[in-house]
């Protein structure tokens, strides 16, 4: 029985070191092997959930299996110092939201930015304002004019620092509004705080929350998209109005969440030429566009200068929207990152010389 | 709302009908047994393993698997902390106190037969109350503020002197180092970095599944290096003993752990490495004379007490985390994480979309608990002769099991570095007489009580009075007080008694 225990322990050393172990392999030959992806956020967010998805459907037509591995902290630096510093062979992936590593440099957390990547990103979700199913405002403008007349009223945010809570104090700001600002542990858990008549709105991604707004438990009174959304609750289906007609100077918040992965910049062109085709086969499944219809997620396909381009355009917001609540400290005009009033692509010398995603 | 119910007949037949079911749950309850015994790989990463393998699953088959693990890797971690003082869970580490000392006094077989059973029967009882009280979950869950979060922690910071044993003093002082360490990292509500003195490995801070396993394995392994030549009792192998009446005086214990872990278990952020130390507490509380004196000293009813508690606190919490869609613990966050991939929505449309799914799901837990109960009793066998040999083959294994699942935990070699650091910490404190357990539950219950204290004044920051007299608070105020009184009472009357 002894010896049957160790050879359990041998075993389960081997496994450990055998994921450790690289050799050099041709390019063309991608993949001999199952790929890791860590994901930047615990198990059951989006950024996990998309990513699993994704995964599967991609393992699938690879006929490799990917291991996902969740490696929180440090807001995502920690995972990304660990896919930079793996073998770029295409075999270790950062599995994240967009914006996800461009506030690092700013936090003093890591010295990386977007350019360090390429982005694949597949789904997006527009920002919408809610409030809890049995409150008393029924349009953004009734719970404006009550935030006017109340300075102090309570907003849950995903967290200080979070996009959601800076992109939610932008939307404050930009109308001229006020509100305290409690801190919750996601967009989710700020959403629920809302049912539960803890703090009076709130403002997240709407796939964090589709199902809450579906079963009537929240009330969405405005979505950050040029389109209204359709919701189907058990009491009937409502629309929820664009708050950029009447607002347009919200536009800036439109378009921001995007999930998907990043592989290193210095992957082998012909290794991410493969795994665009890869993405681009997998995005275009019904089960990935199930997925999406299930989450309240709209599939994309987020790939090139364009998403080089969307994520600089996050640098931006994210850097500031740090450094002016004081979270960040160092300065983002440091590192040349103009504000998104002063956003031209590419911003700085580091995105000019980014090398270029293959033909 | 309450139709739920009505499914049990149907569910019955669609989940126990299915022969695979059976194959997925038993496969499920073996290999969670194996992972729960092996200190530092618990439930979480059993069933992260098995995330690859679900989406080709149907939603019964997948949702049976991950059941049969996360019971048996709940419920088996209280063998390894019997028998060799090393929690095989986090959740576990209350079952080392009396667990371990039954076996130092030879009786380990009984050891494991009240862990085992007091898993099955935890289980069990979690499950069955959680269903009948399941129309009623959500508003529970929603009627935890940061407050009411808080208040509960303070309750945890209450009783460190307590589940000491010996000094209070000591125990206060090791709650608050374990408090005061479980602060370091990157703050969850401002992100301001706190005593991370610059090293970015620091910014997630400590984890406690490394901490718990550096406190009581590797600081037992330089313990047992002082002696030349190992003292270790070994216990008598063969499969776990029950004793009937042991069982028949404990029912009031039980009845009162199930209650405590599922209540506990509504609170997200304290979850059922708390919950299996607040049960301890209160069991050592409700015991008189000489009962009390033998908890620490190997007391059956303690084993009961934690092992009761924690499994009926998993189960307790599963069923809010699917209601609302927010996870309070790891282990519901991979098993919403599971979900997802097998295309169910936790949060509330979940009964709309997957009409008996709760149902089915109690059924599983129920049936699993049953399948862990036997298998476990047949496993337990091999278990105890594996655990028994001497010390100097043992305490090498036990280190290379703590390094492994130290490494699994965070994936760096940085926790290496960690359980090496708690390792050494739990030697000395073992040198020095200062008791582990509060400084675990001060590492565990740290953060919640900082979040939710500094959440809640801000929501309040304009009327401190209105978050004082939330009626909910109000009612747990009242009992935190009169609990402190009683508390300075005993502690009194106990202080008498010594001089």
């Amino acid at each position: 029985m002894n010896k049957k225990f160790l050879t359990f322990i041998i075993l389960a050393g081997t496994l450990l070191l055998s994921g450790c172990a690289s050799r050099a392999e041709d390019p063309a030959d991608w993949p001999t092997k199952g790929v890791e992806v860590k994901i930047a956020y615990t198990a059951g967010g989006t950024a996990d959930t998309a990513n699993r998805q994704l995964a599967a459907i991609m393992g699938e037509d690879l006929g490799q299996t990917f291991n996902l591995v969740n490696v929180t902290g440090g807001s995502g630096s920690i995972a990304g110092q660990q896919v930079l510093s793996a073998a770029a062979d295409g075999y270790t992936w950062l599995g994240d939201v967009a914006h996800t590593v461009s506030g690092f440099r700013v936090l003093d957390y890591a010295d990386m930015g977007w350019e360090d990547f390429y982005g694949f990103y597949a789904a997006t979700s527009p920002y919408v304002l809610f409030v809890s199913g049995n409150s008393e405002y029924d349009t953004y403008d009734e719970l404006f004019e009550a935030m006017k007349a109340d300075p102090n009223m309570k907003w849950g945010n995903a967290g200080l620092g979070s996009i959601n809570q800076l992109t939610g104090q932008l939307m404050v700001d930009t109308m001229g509004l006020s509100g305290n600002s409690v801190p919750y542990d996601g967009g989710r858990a700020a959403a629920v705080k809302v049912v539960a008549n803890e703090v009076v709105w709130s403002w997240c991604g709407v796939s964090d929350v589709i199902d809450l707004a579906e079963s009537g438990d929240i009330k969405l009174l405005g979505v950050c998209d040029a389109e209204p959304l359709t919701i189907e609750t058990p009491e009937g289906s409502y629309e929820v109005p664009s708050m950029l007609d009447e607002y347009p100077e919200l536009e800036s918040l439109q378009g921001l969440l995007y999930w998907g992965f990043r592989i290193p910049r210095d992957t082998p062109a012909e290794v991410v030429k493969k795994i665009d085709e890869a993405f681009q086969k997998a995005i275009e499944t019904p089960e990935w566009a199930d997925f999406c219809a299930s989450k309240g997620l709209e599939p994309v396909e987020m790939t090139g200068t364009e998403s080089d381009e969307m994520c600089a355009r996050l640098e931006s917001i994210y850097c500031w929207g740090l450094y002016d609540i004081g979270m960040a400290p160092k300065s983002p005009e440091e590192f040349e990152i103009p504000r998104i009033e002063d956003f031209e692509f590419p911003a700085n010398d580091r995105a000019a010389e980014a090398q270029a995603w293959p033909e | 709302m309450f139709s739920e119910w009505l499914y049990l007949p149907e569910m019955a037949s669609t989940f126990l009908g299915d022969p695979l079911v059976w194959l997925f749950l038993i496969a499920g309850v073996v290999l969670g047994y194996v992972i729960g015994v092996i200190p530092g790989l618990g439930p979480t990463m059993g069933m992260a393993l098995c995330l690859s393998v679900i989406f080709r699953l149907e939603y019964t088959q997948g949702m049976a698997l991950l059941v049969g693990i996360f019971v048996a890797a709940c419920g088996s971690g209280g063998i390894t902390a019997s028998l060799i003082n090393i929690p095989g869970t986090p959740a576990a580490a209350a079952t080392c106190l009396d667990g371990y000392a039954l076996t130092k006094q030879g009786r380990g077989r009984e050891a494991a037969g009240y862990s085992v059973m007091a898993s099955v029967v935890g289980t069990l009882g979690g499950t069955i109350l959680i269903f009948l009280i399941q129309p009623f979950v959500t508003t529970i869950a929603l009627k935890f503020g940061d407050w009411e979060t808080f208040l509960f922690c303070l309750f945890g910071i209450l009783i460190c002197g307590s589940i000491a044993g010996g000094s209070k003093k000591k125990g206060w002082i090791a709650a608050f180092v374990g408090c005061f360490l479980s602060l370091v990292g990157v703050d969850s509500v401002q992100s301001v970095q706190r005593f991370t003195f610059g090293n970015a490995e620091l910014l997630g801070g400590f984890d406690s599944t490394i901490a718990m396993l550096g406190l009581f394995g590797i600081g037992e392994v330089i313990y047992s290096l002082r002696e030349p030549e190992p003292m270790r009792t070994v216990a008598n192998t063969g499969f776990p003993i029950i004793n009937v009446k042991v069982l028949k005086k404990n029912i009031g214990n039980i009845i009162r752990s199930v209650f405590a872990g599922l209540w506990i278990g509504f609170i997200p952020g304290i979850g059922e490495s708390a919950a299996c130390w607040f049960s301890y507490d209160m069991a050592k509380r409700a015991a008189k004379g000489e009962e009390k004196e033998k908890f620490g000293n190997g007391a059956e009813a303690g084993i009961i007490a934690a092992e009761v508690a924690d499994n009926s606190c998993s189960a307790g919490a599963l069923i809010p985390a699917m209601a609302l869609g927010i996870p309070g613990s790891s282990t519901a966050a991979i098993f919403l994480s599971a979900m997802y991939i097998m295309n169910l929505r936790p949060g509330p449309t979940l009964l709309i979309e997957t009409p008996g799914f709760l149902c089915g799901l109690c059924l599983l837990l129920a049936v699993a608990a049953i399948l862990m109960g036997i298998i476990s009793f047949v496993l337990a066998r091999a278990t105890i002769k594996i655990l028994s040999i001497p010390e100097r083959f043992l305490m090498p294994l036990v280190a290379v099991l703590c390094a492994v699942g130290a490494y699994n935990s965070t994936g760096t070699p940085f926790a290496l570095i960690q359980l090496a650091f708690f390792g050494f910490l739990g030697y000395i404190m073992k040198l020095r007489h200062y008791p582990i357990a509060p400084f675990v539950l001060g590492l565990l219950i740290g953060p919640t009580a900082d979040t939710s204290l500094r959440r809640a004044l801000m929501q309040y920051s304009d009327n401190l009075f209105a978050m004082v007299g939330r009626p909910f608070g109000l009612g747990l105020t009242v009992v935190l007080v009169i609990f402190f009184i009683l508390g300075l009472k005993s502690d009194r009357s106990e202080g008498r008694e010594e001089d």
